[in-house]
C-alpha cells in the first residue's frame, strides 16, 4: 500500500475523532472507508402508577448508518454521512397532580416518525493547516433543519500539539402535525450558531489529552410544540424563552496501559447556559485487547443536570415570567449508563457489537431541587456496525 | 481571571490541565506507536459516537463537545 499523504491521514484522524492527531503519529491509515451501523434504541413503558392517562410505551427506534470516506489526490478527502431512522411510541404530553404525586399523561396514539440525515465535508491541508467545510441536511414530516460547518487545524512545530477551531450554523424548521387540531404553533423556526476552540497534546508517548470549549446561541421558537403544562386546572402550551446562551468544556484524556496493551479513557464535559443549567458528564471506559484481533471495551457514563427555573411537572398559579415547561428533559435528575463493546479486526475490515443500558433518576441528581418528575426515562440499546478499508 | 473567583468545576479542570502539562515529555514520531492504537483513540468509532452524541442530546438538557456542532431534529 502507498504511503498516504498528510492530508488524508489528518482527514482519517477527524474520521476517527483525533482532531489533527494523525499527523502526529507514525502509522498509516486506510485510504478509502465505508463504514455501516445500525442501532436499535427501546424505552421501558412508563411504570403505571405514574400514568395518568394515554399509552404507557415509549419510544422505540431503529437507526441506519451509514458512512463513505474518499480521498481525492494528495490534498483533499472527502467524506459522506447518511442516517435514516423509523421511530414509534408514545410521548410524554403533561404532567397533572396526583393523590400519591405527579401523574404523566402520555399522547394516546402512537406517532410514527421517519427522518433523513445527509451531510458532506470535504477537508484539505495546506502546509500545516487542514481546513474542513461541512454542509447538512435533515429532514422528517415536521421538522427541517439546514446546517453547516467550517474548521481549521494547526499542529505544532514540534508535531507534539494540535489547536482546533470553528464554527456552525444551523436553521431549524418546525411544522408540527394537527397543529389546528390541538392549538400548537403551525410553523416556526429556530437559528443556532456556535463556535469551538480545542487543543490535543501528546503527553508522553503513552499518553494524550484534548481539551475543547464551545459556544452556541440559539434564537427563535425554542418550546417543544408536543408538550404541554397543567396551570391551575388549564393546560397551556410549552412556552421556553426564545433565547438561550450555553457553554461546554469538554476534556478527555487518554493512558495505555503498557502490562495489558490497554487504554484507560476519561471523559468529563461541564455545561452551563442561561437558563439556569448546570450539567456534569463524566466517561469512563477501559479498552482491552485480547489477542491480535479482538478488543473488548466496558464503560460506564454518569450525568447530572439541575432544572432552570421555568420547569415544573405542574403548576398552580400562572408565572408571571410567561415562561413554563413540563418536558422531563429539562427536570433534575442524573442519570447512569452501562456500556460494553466488543470489536473484532482485521487488516481491511472490522466488525463491532455493543450494548448500553441507561437509567436516570432524580436521586442521582448531584444538585437540584426535588421535583418527583414522573416520566424518567430508562432505555436500552444494542449496536453492531462494520467497516471495510479499501 | 482568578483562580479563586472561578468556580468548583472550572477550577477541578484548570488543576488537572495544569497537571498534565506538566507530564509533558518529548516525543519522537517513531516513539508515538503506541498512541496510534485503536483503543487510544479519542473518539473510538466515528458513527457510534454521532449516535450517542444524538441519543444523549435529545433526552438531557446539555449539549455540546468538542468541535463544530451538527442540525437539530425534532426528537420528542
Amino acid at each position: 500500500m502507498a504511503r498516504l499523504s498528510d492530508a488524508i491521514r489528518t482527514l482519517m484522524a477527524s474520521s476517527l475523532g483525533l482532531p489533527g492527531m494523525q499527523n502526529l503519529l507514525a502509522q498509516e491509515a486506510p485510504d478509502d472507508a465505508f463504514e455501516y451501523r445500525y442501532t436499535h434504541y427501546d424505552e421501558a413503558p412508563l411504570p403505571l402508577d405514574k400514568l395518568a392517562f394515554g399509552d404507557p410505551r415509549r419510544y422505540e427506534i431503529g437507526s441506519h448508518q451509514f458512512r463513505i470516506l474518499k480521498n481525492l489526490g494528495d490534498s483533499y478527502a472527502l467524506e459522506l454521512n447518511y442516517l435514516h431512522e423509523a421511530m414509534s411510541g408514545s410521548s410524554p404530553w403533561y404532567v397533572v397532580p396526583g393523590d400519591d404525586g405527579p401523574l404523566q399523561v402520555m399522547s394516546g396514539a402512537t406517532i410514527r416518525e421517519r427522518r433523513n440525515q445527509v451531510d458532506i465535508s470535504l477537508a484539505r491541508q495546506r502546509g500545516d493547516f487542514t481546513h474542513t467545510g461541512a454542509l447538512g441536511y435533515s429532514i422528517e414530516n415536521d421538522y427541517k433543519a439546514l446546517y453547516g460547518s467550517y474548521s481549521e487545524e494547526r499542529e505544532s512545530d514540534d508535531g507534539l500539539r494540535t489547536v482546533s477551531w470553528g464554527g456552525s450554523y444551523s436553521n431549524d424548521e418546525i411544522s408540527p402535525t394537527d397543529a389546528q387540531f390541538y392549538g400548537r404553533v403551525a410553523h416556526a423556526q429556530r437559528d443556532s450558531i456556535s463556535g469551538s476552540l480545542s487543543m490535543t497534546q501528546i503527553l508522553n508517548r503513552n499518553a494524550v489529552i484534548q481539551s475543547g470549549i464551545g459556544l452556541t446561541r440559539q434564537a427563535g421558537f425554542l418550546s417543544d410544540p408536543y408538550k404541554q403544562v397543567w396551570i391551575g386546572q388549564a393546560v397551556l402550551n410549552d412556552s421556553r424563552p426564545d433565547q438561550r446562551l450555553s457553554f461546554a468544556w469538554t476534556t478527555r484524556f487518554r493512558q495505555y496501559m503498557e502490562r495489558s496493551r490497554a487504554a484507560l479513557v476519561l471523559d468529563y464535559r461541564f455545561f452551563r447556559d442561561d437558563w439556569k443549567i448546570t450539567a456534569h458528564t463524566f466517561d469512563a471506559a477501559w479498552r482491552q485487547p485480547l489477542g491480535e484481533n479482538w478488543e473488548i471495551s466496558p464503560s460506564i457514563r454518569y450525568y447530572s443536570q439541575n432544572s432552570p427555573d421555568f420547569y415544573q411537572p405542574y403548576y398552580l398559579v400562572l408565572p408571571a415570567d410567561g415562561y413554563w415547561s413540563s418536558d422531563y428533559r429539562l427536570a433534575t435528575f442524573g442519570a447512569l449508563s452501562y456500556r460494553l463493546k466488543a470489536t473484532f479486526r482485521q487488516e481491511r475490515w472490522s466488525f463491532s457489537l455493543g450494548g448500553e443500558y441507561y437509567n436516570s433518576d432524580e436521586s442521582l441528581a448531584i444538585s437540584g431541587r426535588p421535583e418527583n418528575t414522573p416520566a424518567l426515562v430508562d432505555f436500552w440499546r444494542v449496536t453492531a456496525g462494520f467497516e471495510v478499508n479499501f | 481571571m482568578r483562580f479563586a473567583r472561578l468556580s468548583n468545576e472550572a477550577r477541578i479542570v484548570v488543576v488537572v490541565l495544569c497537571t498534565a502539562m506538566t507530564a509533558c515529555a518529548p516525543v519522537q514520531p517513531w516513539e508515538r506507536g503506541r498512541l496510534a492504537q485503536p483503543q487510544m483513540a479519542l473518539e473510538g468509532d466515528a458513527l457510534l459516537s454521532a449516535m450517542d452524541q444524538h441519543t444523549y442530546t435529545s433526552k438531557e438538557a446539555a449539549s455540546g463537545g468538542v468541535g463544530p456542532s451538527g442540525g437539530g431534529c425534532g426528537c420528542n
